[in-house]
């Protein structure tokens, strides 16, 4: 009975790690464009693998020489969702997308990806990488995409899911002015209300106080419209939310251009 | 035979073209409805206008009789003010600069005022409306409370030119009115232009334009208002105990002053029909109205002048009312430290604000 108990036991293993290695069967790594040496391609599939399978979390980077799809959103989910990528029974996983003609990227997140690079998580991933881009730097976008992946699966299996709000170098600028700026505004025209009242003597160009009480009359008023302009501004969008692809999933994401 | 109507664009004033079932404007690419331009023609033609602001002449007024015989004139040789007030005035200063040195002279009994409002505010509650004001000036330097040298504080009869009218008024107005709304895409905002039509009539009594060249017009409509049905007929006895001047600036040379106050009322109060819309700005303005009456009358104020650090700092107060107004000197030490102290509380808590907009 012993016996059987740990043939049983060893089996169950065996089968759990085969299920295991059965997830993460695409390469963590497929680039057609060539941006990484062949050394380079080595060294990060290798540093990307062990991430995937030390938080059983599918963590992948994959370039186009052009979009697969009508854009990089669509492209990077439709890689993701037709190509078996995802751990798991909720497939989780974050893909790293770059269509090199069009200069764009995109991360695109699943199942428990979702969570763990909310919003926040994919501003400061964007934040990290696309200056690597910028430049021209792969090997360095995709080094800083293990990083930051790795340093955000941390803060998730220790119970706490990086969620540090990121803002645009204009936003910190727009505050940062506002607050030089506003206080100074404000004090100057309190202090003016109150220079005010060191100066009374001044002229009165009305004559309201000296109206007949109830002689006002209105003998005809008429409004006649002239002209109508309308004015469109686009949303400032955050395509970091939650979108559904052609397979029907759910996915999130962010992404742009370099 | 039919003319041709041409119509100009109500935005830039270039000629419209038919174009599409609507009039077009090539200057600034709107479009506009026959319908409306045809409105805006025939009620724009009856609006338009010069305005027509008719006045009755005043016909100055001499002292009868006896009535000036206790009356005096006194002259300022420092500013030149001629002053009027009883004949047993004794030593008295110039209300307006504050000079002792007050020449008496012969009283010549001409400018005789048509109506007086009496003093109500005697000289100690003025100086006790005074001194509440001085309380609450903000900046004002710590020396000039121990300093200042109060001079006699005056109670003056200053000549007003008293107006009153009827006036009809035809105002247009452009208008806007914004509305807001958007899709996923896109936030969008529109602007409907409209212009505003209005007419109708409006009275006003006793308008006071200032008639002393000596008395600073924003001192005297400063202390307005003042409550004309206290008026009563002039009388030389009224002027015991107070100084009074005569105008030196004529009821011709005050109209422009009258006419101007009149306008802005009027475009004020018929702003208040045009209800509902976001910005309202007047574009033309036509005011009429025949035999405008013209009074000359007397009004009470007190007159304080200060010395401070070689300058002299001037206040009135309404002898009816006791409106303070004034020029207070200012400790520029105390008005930035002001300043820092808001701005320094207003740092505090803009930093604090900051902080959660960038965490």
């Amino acid at each position: 009975m012993k016996r059987f108990v740990t043939i049983m036991i060893a089996l169950l293993c065996f089968v759990s790690a085969i299920t295991v290695y059965a997830d993460f069967i695409n390469p963590t790594i497929t680039d057609s464009v060539g941006y990484l040496t062949e050394e380079q391609n080595k060294e990060l599939s290798a540093r990307l693998d062990k991430i995937r399978k030390q938080y059983n979390f599918d963590i992948v980077f994959v370039s186009e020489d052009r979009l697969s799809a009508y854009d990089a959103q669509t492209s990077a989910d439709d890689i993701y969702d037709y190509n078996g990528y995802g751990y798991g029974e909720n497939y989780d996983g974050i893909l790293f997308y770059i269509a090199d003609a069009e200069r764009k990227y995109h991360f695109s997140t699943y199942g428990s990806g979702m969570t763990i690079f909310n919003e926040n998580g994919l501003a400061y991933l964007e934040k990290k990488i696309v200056p690597s881009l910028k430049e021209g730097d792969y090997y360095t976008a995709v080094k800083t995409y293990a990083d930051c992946a790795q340093e955000l699966l941390e803060m998730a299996a220790q119970g706490k899911p990086f969620n540090k709000r990121q803002h645009s170098t204009q936003y910190i600028l727009g505050v940062i002015a506002g607050a030089i700026l506003l206080p100074l505004l404000l004090a100057y025209f309190m202090m003016k209300k109150k220079l005010a009242k060191m100066k009374t003597a001044v002229k009165e160009d009305n004559a309201a106080n000296y109206m007949k009480p109830g002689s006002m009359t209105l003998d005809f008023s008429r409004d006649i419209f002239l002209y109508s302009t309308v004015t469109k501004t686009e949303k400032v969008k955050s395509n970091s939310g939650s979108h559904t692809s052609s397979s029907g999933r759910s996915h999130g994401g962010s992404g742009g251009s370099f | 035979m039919d003319t041709v109507q041409n119509y100009k664009c109500p935005c830039c004033g270039a000629s419209l073209v038919f174009q599409n079932e609507s009039l077009h404007c090539d200057s600034c690419g709107n479009n506009f409805e026959l319908d409306a331009m045809r409105q805006i023609e025939d009620v724009g033609s009856q609006m338009q206008g010069e305005s027509k602001y008719d006045w009755e002449h005043y016909e100055p007024r001499s002292y009868e009789g006896g009535e000036g015989a206790a009356l005096a004139s006194y002259t300022c040789p420092s500013c030149g003010a001629e002053i009027t007030g009883d004949d047993t005035m004794g030593s008295t200063v110039c209300p307006y600069c504050g000079d002792a040195a007050v020449i008496k002279g012969q009283f010549e009994g001409t400018l005789r005022p048509d109506y007086i409002i009496p003093f109500k505010t005697d000289k100690k509650a003025a100086m006790a409306a005074f001194e509440d004001d001085f309380k609450n000036a903000p900046f004002l330097p710590d020396e000039f409370k121990i300093k200042k040298k109060i001079e006699e504080m005056t109670g003056v009869y200053v000549p007003f030119w008293m107006f009153d009218c009827d006036c009809n008024a035809a105002i247009t107005y452009g208008a806007q009115r914004v509305t807001s709304w958007s899709d996923s895409n896109y936030n969008y905002t529109k602007t409907d232009y409209y212009r505003l039509f209005r007419s109708g009539s409006v009275g006003f009594t006793n308008i006071p334009v200032d008639g002393s060249k000596k008395a600073d017009d924003a001192y005297m409509e400063a202390v307005e208002p003042f409550r004309y049905e206290d008026a009563v007929e002039f009388n030389g006895a009224y002027l015991s105990g107070y100084m009074a001047d005569k105008y030196d600036v004529s009821a011709e040379e005050s109209i422009e002053r009258a006419n101007e106050r009149v306008t802005n009322s009027t475009v004020s109060v018929f702003r208040e029909t045009t209800d509902g819309y976001a910005a309202v700005i007047p574009e033309s303005t036509k005011i009429s109205f025949s035999g405008g009456k013209i009074r000359y009358s007397l009004l009470p104020v007190w007159m304080l002048n200060i010395k401070y650090m070689n300058n002299t700092y001037k206040f009135a107060v309404n002898g009816q009312t006791g409106k303070v107004v004034g020029e207070y000197p200012i400790d520029n030490r105390k008005k930035w430290r002001y300043f820092a102290k808001i701005a320094g509380v207003a740092y505090i808590a803009a930093a604090v604000i900051a902080y959660f907009l960038l965490h």
